[in-house]
């Protein structure tokens, strides 16, 4: 009787989606449980996946494809939810949010890499053990 | 307060259009200085991002290398992702939302500090 058998590659490759789906789920978690959070995930998790082959300011980029219409979906069942029901004024923060989005990608070619982690993982830790005191 | 808050709220954008965070941060500035409940902070937060996130998409497409074939598969299980996660914010109690993203930010930007950089 032939066995079938599955390859070295093709199993690589089912590794591979296991392994993104895995990481899609915990960031669509993370986005719906807490409203944000789920782009480190995503960036973290392609990171991880590509190593050599993807520069960090492609993986950064690629989580925000990742996170833009799960985010939305989130948005959707919020909103339907009545989150924003008692919310303030929003075009305080959303003309700047469009202005500063744009500005953000614009900037992030000029900017070393280990100078935006630094930052960024500054700034995250800081604000985590403000919220968990509090 | 509103000039603030207008230019606070375009630096976090940035971050956010760098794609490295500021979500989060636009949030900690909403619970702390506007004093909103958790869950609407969490929705104003996520508008936020589509705007500031959007905003800076057409950018990154044009002068980024994606792998779409991850990102297709990532955002396919991060649907089942997002309907369980919303379901369970509209059921918890505020204060242990806070904690709970108290506790991922403080994770997250360890392992960002902790990770070494491929290039600069």
């Amino acid at each position: 009787m032939k066995r079938s058998a599955v390859t070295k590659k093709e199993k690589e490759s089912l590794l591979r989606v296991a392994r993104l789906s895995l990481t899609g789920l915990l960031a669509g978690l993370a986005n719906g449980l807490l409203g944000a959070g789920g782009g480190i995930i995503a960036a973290f998790g392609l990171l991880r996946e590509y190593r050599e082959d993807l520069a960090p300011k492609d993986a950064y980029a690629g989580a925000l494809s990742v996170m833009l219409p799960l985010s939305f979906l989130s948005f959707l069942r919020y909103a339907g939810a009545g989150a924003l029901a008692s919310a303030p004024s929003l075009g305080l923060y959303l003309v700047p949010a469009l202005l500063g989005g744009a500005a953000g990608a614009l900037l992030l070619a000029r900017l070393g890499n280990r100078a935006l982690r630094r930052l960024f993982g500054i700034l995250v830790v800081w604000s985590g053990i403000l919220l968990i005191i509090r | 307060m509103p000039i603030l808050t207008a230019v606070i709220a375009f630096l976090l954008a940035a971050l956010s259009g760098m794609g490295v965070g500021g979500g989060g941060l636009f949030m900690i500035y909403l619970v702390y200085v506007t004093d909103l409940p958790q869950f609407t902070a969490q929705g104003m937060n996520l508008l936020f991002f589509l705007c500031a996130g959007g905003a800076s998409l057409p950018v990154h497409l044009r002068k980024r290398s994606l792998p779409a074939f991850a990102i297709a598969i990532m955002i396919g299980a991060g649907v089942v992702g997002v309907l369980i996660g919303t379901e369970l914010a509209a059921r918890l109690n505020g204060a242990l939302l806070r904690k709970i993203f108290g506790a991922m930010l403080v994770s997250g930007g360890i392992l960002s500090l902790k990770r070494k950089s491929a290039s600069s």
